[in-house]
C-alpha cells in the first residue's frame, strides 16, 4: 500500500467573517493577519503533504461568506473530497448557517463529501454562544464529525487538516475496493476526476524535506 | 454655395444634413391626415382587442400591446395566424382548414429569444423549458423582434425587482391614459421607455429622467473651430448633445444650470465669428448657463420650437424648484470627513510630485479648452488624458462628472447628512455585517489603521444600507468604498457609490449578486467570440463560468493592488461596464501560453491570480512585475475597444433570462426536494403541479 500519492479538493464554507480564509493561511503558511480583505474572490491554495507513507496534495478553496454569496455556492464546492462548514463560536446565527449548508452540500454531493464542522476563534472561549455539546450533537445526528479550533493560537489547525485528509483517504480506498467489487469490468474510475491515483516513488524523496505535520 | 466649405468633409455631412431635412419633410404628414390615420388605426386595434381578449381570455389588466401577422411552424407545417404581443404574453392563434392552433407563452418563461432563418424567411424562435416555438414571415421582423425583447426583458426584471422600490418606473403606467381606447399608446410608452433608457445610459443620468424629444442639428465646437453634426436630446431636466460620430462630441448641460436660451443676435460675439458660415442665424440658438458657459447650437429646422421647448422646461424647473432647506437642520450637527488621502499619506516622492504636477497642468490645458465642470465638452481628446490615469487632485471632481453621481449629489443637497443621522435599529443585520467588514476592507493602506477612516466607511455603507434597502449591504462595497473614500469626501463617495450600485453595475449587490452573475455569462459569451482557444480551454477547466466575478464585482480593487486598479476606476467612471470587459479579455490574452498549458482548475486560478497581484503601476513598482496597468488599459482600448454599450446590454439581456430561469429552477427544486419528503408525490409530480399552479 506504501507509495501512493492523492489529490484531494477542499471547500471551506460559512458566513462572513468567521475565520475561513485565517483558518487556510494559517495552516498553509503558518502566519495569521487580523485585518486581511474580505473574501470576494474564491481563492485557492495547494499544499502537499505526507501522511505515513502516502503523498496527499490538497487544493484549498475559500469562499465568500456573506448570505447574498450563498447562490454561487455550487460553482465552488462542485467535486469537493471534503468540506469545512466553519462557524464562529461567540456567534449562534453563525451557527445556524451551517445547518443550511450542510443540507444542501448532502442533496449536491451525497455522501461522497467528508463533512466537518468546525467551531473556530476557540481563544475567545469566554464569549462562547454555541454551547460545545449542542454543536457536537448536531454534527453527530448528520454524520459529521466536530472540531474546535483556533487560527488565531494556532490551536487544532494542523489536526484538522491532518485528520481530513486521513478520512478521505480511508473514503478514497473503501470505494475504490467497493467498486472493483461492484464492477469488474474497466470502468471503475467513473468517481471524481479530481482523485488521482500514482505510483510516486520518485517525488518521494523531495517530499521528505519539505513535508510537515 | 458648397465652395464657401474648407474641407471635403464639412461638405459631405453638410450634404446629408440637407438630404435628411427634405426626406423629413416630405415625410411629415399633415396634421389632418395624421389624425384620420390615427383614428382608422385605432379601429382596427379595437377588433384585435377584441379578438385577441375573447380568443385568450387572460387577465383584462393584461392589455394588448401590438400584434403582427406570422406563421406558425409545427412539425414542418406552416399555419398562418396572428401573433398577439400583450404585456405578459406571447399569444399565437390560426385556425386553418378545420384545425385550431393556440399558443400562449407568460415572458417569464422565455429563456432564450433568436432570430433564425430557414430556407424560405427569417423567423424568431423562442425557447422555454417545455420546449420551442418557430415563427416565420413577418411583414417587418426586426420590429417583432424589438417588441418581443423589450417586453421579455420588461417582464424578467419586474420579477427581478418584485421587492426593489428603485425600479418602479420600468413599466410603463397602466391606469387612466393608456387603458383608454388608444391601446396602441402602450406600444408607444414602450418605446418612449426604451429611448429613454438609452438615453440615460449614453449621458449617465438618474434612473428617474425621461426623454422628451430629440432633432438633428449642430453644435459650435469652439476648440476647433466648427460645427459638428448629431442630435440634441431635451428631457425634463437636462439638454444634451451627441455627435453623430459616436464619442466625437457629447454635452450634457443640466436645466437648472441654465440662465437663457435664445437665437443668437446679429452682432453677438459667438454669431459674428461665424457669419460665413452655411449655417444662417435664423436656425441657430445659444444656451447661456449661469457659469456664463455658451453653447452654440445649428441647423435647425424648426428652431423657434427647439428654443419653446427649453424655454418650457426652464419655466417647469424653475417653478418646481423649491430653494432647498435642510428638514432636520437643528439635529445635523456632522462634519465629514475629507479624502483620506490628504489626512493619510506621506509626502509624495520627487518623481511623484513631477508626474502630478505634469498631469495638473495637462488638465488645467484641458479645462481651458474644453470647458470645465459638468457641461465641458466631452471629445476623444479626453482619452489620451484619462489613459494616463487621472491626478489625485482632481480625481474626486472627475469621477462624480464622468459617472453622473454630480447630478444626484447636486439636486439632493442633505439627503447624506440625514441618512447619517438617522438611527438604524430596523436594519441590525446589515449594521452587524458592516461592522465584521470595516476592518477588512483596505486593511493595508493606513488611512483604515486609524478609527477615522473606519468611522467615514461606516457611515458611508449605513447610509447607502438605509437609502437602499433592496440592496442593504453587500461585501465588495467595502473594498469599492474604501478606495472612494481615498480621494473622495464621504458625501462625495456616497453618491459614488449610489451611482455603481444603482447604475453602472446593475443588480450587482442585491439578492444573489444577480447582476454579477448575468456580466459573468457576458463575458463568457464575449470571451468565446475573440478569444475562442482560450475559451475552448477555461471551459474545459470549468473556470470560465466564475473567473470575472470577483473582478467585476469590486472593479478589480480586490484582485490588483488597489493603486493599480484605480486606473481601471477612471476608466470605468468615463466609459461604463465596458471598460471592465475589455480589461478582463486582455488579461486573459496575456496569460493565454501559460493558460493553454494548465491542467487543472486551481492552476489556472492561481496564475490569475498570481498575474494580478504583480500588476504595478507608474508610482508602485514591484519586483518581477513585467506588467504597468496603464499599457493593460491601453491594450484593452486597442484590443476589444470596440466593444459597445449596445453589445453589452443585448448579452446582458441574453443572459438575464437564463439566470432568472436559473434562479427559478433551483428553488422549485429545493422546494420540491423537501417537500417530497413529506408527501408521497415524487420531486417531478411536485414539480408538475408547480408549472399548472403557476
Amino acid at each position: 500500500m506504501s507509495g501512493k500519492s492523492y489529490q484531494f479538493k477542499i471547500v471551506l464554507l460559512g458566513e462572513g467573517c468567521v475565520g475561513k480564509t485565517s483558518l487556510m493561511l494559517r495552516y498553509v503558511q503558518d502566519k495569521f493577519n487580523d485585518e486581511h480583505l474580505s473574501t470576494i474572490q474564491a481563492a485557492f491554495i495547494k499544499k502537499k503533504i505526507r501522511i505515513g507513507s502516502n503523498s496527499v496534495e490538497l487544493a484549498i478553496w475559500d469562499t465568500a461568506g456573506q448570505e447574498k454569496y450563498h447562490a454561487l455556492g455550487p460553482i465552488y464546492y462542485r467535486g469537493s473530497n471534503g468540506a469545512f462548514l466553519v462557524y464562529d463560536i461567540t456567534d449562534i446565527d453563525s451557527f445556524e448557517r451551517i445547518r443550511k449548508w450542510v443540507t444542501e452540500l448532502k442533496t449536491s454531493l451525497g455522501d461522497d463529501c467528508i463533512l466537518c464542522i468546525v467551531g473556530n476563534k476557540s481563544d475567545l472561549e469566554k464569549n462562547r454562544n454555541v454551547p460545545i455539546k449542542e454543536a457536537e450533537e448536531y454534527a453527530k445526528s448528520v454524520g459529521a464529525k466536530h472540531y474546535s479550533t483556533s487560527a488565531k493560537l494556532n490551536q487544532g489547525v494542523n489536526e484538522l487538516f491532518l485528520d481530513i485528509s486521513k478520512r478521505m483517504i480511508e473514503k478514497f480506498e473503501s470505494s475504490e475496493n467497493l467498486e472493483s467489487i461492484n464492477h469488474q469490468s474497466g470502468n471503475s474510475s467513473n468517481k471524481r476526476n479530481t482523485i488521482q491515483v500514482v505510483d510516486d516513488s520518485v517525488v518521494q524523496q523531495e517530499d521528505k524535506k519539505s513535508g510537515c505535520c | 454655395m458648397l465652395e464657401s466649405f474648407d474641407e471635403q468633409e464639412d461638405i459631405s455631412s453638410f450634404i446629408f444634413c440637407k438630404i435628411e431635412s427634405l426626406i423629413v419633410q416630405s415625410n411629415e404628414p399633415s396634421v389632418d391626415e395624421n389624425t384620420e390615420e390615427e383614428e382608422i388605426e385605432s379601429k382596427k386595434f379595437q377588433e384585435a382587442i377584441k379578438k385577441f381578449q375573447k380568443l385568450f381570455k387572460l387577465n383584462p389588466s393584461d392589455k394588448l400591446v401590438n400584434y403582427y401577422s406570422c406563421n406558425y411552424s409545427k412539425n414542418r407545417v406552416p399555419r398562418q395566424g396572428w401573433m398577439y404581443l400583450s404585456m405578459n404574453h406571447i399569444c399565437f392563434y390560426s385556425y386553418m382548414m378545420g384545425t385550431e392552433a393556440k399558443i400562449t407563452i407568460p415572458y417569464t418563461d422565455i429563456m432564450n429569444i433568436e432570430k433564425i432563418s430557414s430556407l424560405l424567411s427569417t423567423g424568431i424562435k423562442i425557447s422555454t423549458r417545455n420546449g420551442s416555438f418557430n415563427f416565420y414571415m413577418f411583414l417587418n421582423i426586426d420590429d417583432t423582434y424589438k417588441l418581443i425583447q423589450q417586453l421579455t426583458n420588461f417582464a424578467v426584471q419586474n420579477l427581478l425587482s418584485k421587492s426593489q422600490e428603485f425600479k418602479k418606473d420600468l413599466l410603463p403606467n397602466l391606469d387612466k391614459k393608456s387603458a383608454t381606447k388608444f391601446v396602441s399608446h402602450l406600444k408607444r410608452d414602450l418605446d418612449a421607455k426604451a429611448r429613454s433608457e438609452s438615453f440615460r445610459t449614453m449621458f449617465r443620468l438618474a434612473n428617474a429622467e425621461m426623454l422628451d424629444g430629440n432633432v438633428i442639428c449642430s453644435i459650435w465646437a469652439p476648440y476647433n473651430k466648427r460645427y459638428i453634426r448629431g442630435k440634441i436630446y431635451v428631457s425634463s431636466n437636462y439638454v444634451c448633445f451627441a455627435s453623430k460620430i459616436s464619442k466625437e462630441v457629447e454635452l450634457i448641460i443640466p436645466i437648472r444650470d441654465i440662465y437663457l436660451v435664445e437665437k443668437p443676435s446679429a452682432n453677438s460675439r459667438i454669431s459674428r465669428r461665424n457669419a460665413d458660415d452655411e449655417y444662417d442665424l435664423d436656425r441657430s440658438l445659444v444656451i447661456t448657463t449661469k457659469m456664463k458657459e455658451n453653447f452654440l447650437f445649428s441647423g435647425f429646422l424648426e428652431r423657434d420650437l427647439i428654443i419653446q421647448k427649453i424655454s418650457d422646461m426652464l419655466l417647469s424647473n424653475q417653478e418646481g424648484a423649491v430653494p432647498p432647506v435642510d428638514p432636520n437642520h437643528e439635529n445635523n450637527k456632522f462634519e465629514q470627513c475629507s479624502p483620506l488621502m490628504e489626512l493619510f499619506s506621506k509626502a509624495y516622492s520627487d518623481a511623484k510630485r513631477v508626474r502630478e504636477s505634469t498631469k495638473e497642468a495637462e488638465w488645467k490645458h484641458h479645462f481651458s479648452e474644453y470647458g470645465r465642470g459638468v457641461s465641458m465638452y466631452r471629445t476623444t481628446e479626453i482619452y489620451e488624458l484619462i489613459l494616463e490615469g487621472l491626478p489625485d487632485k482632481y480625481r474626486c471632481e472627475l469621477w462624480l462628472i464622468f459617472s453622473g453621481a454630480i447630478h444626484q449629489k447636486n439636486t439632493n443637497p442633505f439627503v447624506y447628512k440625514n441618512l447619517v443621522n438617522q438611527p438604524c435599529d430596523d436594519f441590525e443585520v446589515t449594521m452587524d455585517e458592516i461592522e465584521r467588514d470595516l476592518h477588512r476592507s483596505l486593511p493595508e493602506h493606513v488611512a483604515f489603521q486609524s478609527e477615522i477612516g473606519i468611522n467615514a466607511l461606516r457611515r458611508v455603507l449605513k447610509s447607502y444600507a438605509i437609502r437602499n434597502p433592496s440592496i442593504g449591504y453587500c461585501q465588495a462595497m467595502n473594498i469599492i468604498a474604501s478606495v472612494l473614500l481615498l480621494y473622495c469626501s464621504e458625501e462625495d463617495s456616497f453618491w459614488l457609490l449610489a451611482s455603481i450600485c444603482e447604475r453602472l453595475l446593475p443588480d450587482y449587490y442585491n439578492t444573489k449578486v444577480v447582476g454579477a452573475q448575468i456580466d459573468a455569462g457576458v463575458f463568457e459569451d464575449l470571451c468565446e467570440h475573440y478569444l475562442k482557444d482560450i475559451y475552448i480551454k477555461l471551459k474545459e477547466l470549468s473556470v470560465i463560468s466564475y473567473v470575472s466575478l470577483a473582478w467585476f464585482l469590486t472593479l478589480f480593487i480586490s484582485s490588483m493592488p488597489f493603486d493599480s486598479a484605480v486606473y481601471l476606476v477612471d476608466c470605468f467612471f468615463y466609459d461604463g461596464a465596458k471598460v471592465m470587459f475589455q480589461l478582463a479579455l486582455t488579461i486573459l490574452q496575456e496569460n493565454k501560453e501559460e493558460l493553454l498549458k494548465c491542467n487543472d482548475e486551481g492552476d489556472s486560478i492561481a496564475l490569475l491570480a498570481k498575474y494580478l497581484e504583480n500588476i504595478e503601476n507608474p508610482d508602485r513598482k514591484i519586483p518581477n512585475s513585467n506588467t504597468n496597468v496603464k499599457n493593460l488599459i491601453r491594450d484593452s482600448y486597442i484590443n476589444f475597444g470596440t466593444i459597445t454599450d449596445e453589445d453589452i446590454s443585448r448579452l446582458r439581456l441574453k443572459h438575464r433570462l437564463r439566470v432568472v430561469q436559473n434562479m427559478e429552477e433551483n428553488l422549485l427544486n429545493s422546494i420540491a426536494r423537501n417537500v417530497s419528503k413529506q408527501c408521497s408525490f415524487s420531486d417531478d409530480q411536485i414539480k408538475d403541479l408547480f408549472y399548472i399552479y403557476k
